[in-house]
């Protein structure tokens, strides 16, 4: 019979124990909630297995609780740790594209320090390979994106589409100066002439 | 007044790591005197001569101080 993937337990001496399935819930995810909580309670992580197949958590409220506020307790940490186990996947996931960023982002500047040839072939190579995983995931979206542009397109070109600017912020400098500036110039030169 | 309290704390190898176990020490040491051993899968961290003041907190707090250092480290 398979084990559950989360068994919980509240024991004599008013501690929490929960046993998670590592496989499931990622050591790092149960740090970042486990971290999230030892203002409030005392946290103790224990594993079993090699690697870790399970974590038991035992969380120790910091203050005389009753049993209610325990309950409250281990559900705010389950919550949190799904939220944290959901934020690690998204991490992971975007791991590809967010190292493609970076790299793009300073390809940019070091555009302007002459780097070898060797480091813009090493460059081409990492951003094919990324560009076919960010493709994937763009075909996934793509759709999506094109219905939105598509409503973002109606709403510029829609030729009715007028705004107020009372304080004259959008008129552009030369209108707004440049007719003051030719009337300075040409008084300057009749003075001269004179 | 006699000062001689003393526990036992095991952390688990594949959890805690041995940095944040001994910078966490070196944050307690004015508390208890440490020792660190290592047992199987486990640090078996040593407790004694403890400030009899914190001595019903120190390995609760220690353990939640070792748990910041891994995320913060």
């Amino acid at each position: 019979m398979r084990k559950a993937a989360l068994e919980t337990k509240i024991d004599k001496q008013n501690e929490i124990i929960i046993t998670l399935d590592s496989a499931i819930y990622p050591l790092e995810a149960i740090y970042n909630t486990a971290y999230n909580f030892i203002d409030q309670a005392y946290l103790f992580l224990d594993g079993k297995g090699e690697p870790i197949k399970e974590v038991i958590v035992t969380i120790k409220p910091k203050i005389n609780t009753d049993k209610k506020e325990l309950l409250e307790l281990k559900q705010e940490f389950l919550n949190e740790l799904l939220d944290n186990v959901l934020r690690y996947q998204i991490a992971k996931e975007n791991k590809t594209i967010r190292e493609f960023i970076v790299g793009t982002a300073l390809l940019g500047s070091l555009n302007k320090l002459n780097p070898s040839e060797e480091f813009f072939t090493d460059l081409e190579s990492l951003t094919e390979e990324l560009t076919s995983v960010s493709q994937n995931k763009e075909e996934d979206g793509e759709e999506l994106l094109e219905n939105e542009e598509e409503e973002e397109n109606e709403e510029v070109l829609d030729e009715n589409f007028t705004f107020e600017d009372p304080l004259g912020i959008a008129v552009p400098w030369e209108e707004k100066f440049q007719a003051q500036e030719n009337k300075d110039n040409s008084k300057k030169n009749n003075k001269k002439k004179k | 007044m006699k000062n001689n309290t003393h526990g036992v704390i095991k952390f688990n190898k594949n959890i805690y790591s041995e940095k944040a176990i001994v910078s966490s020490i070196a944050a307690f040491k004015h508390l208890a005197h440490f020792d660190i051993q290592q047992k199987g899968d486990y640090y078996l961290v040593i407790l004694s001569k403890i400030n009899p003041q914190v001595k019903d907190v120190i390995k609760d707090e220690f353990n939640n101080y070792v748990l910041a250092k891994i995320k913060t480290d």
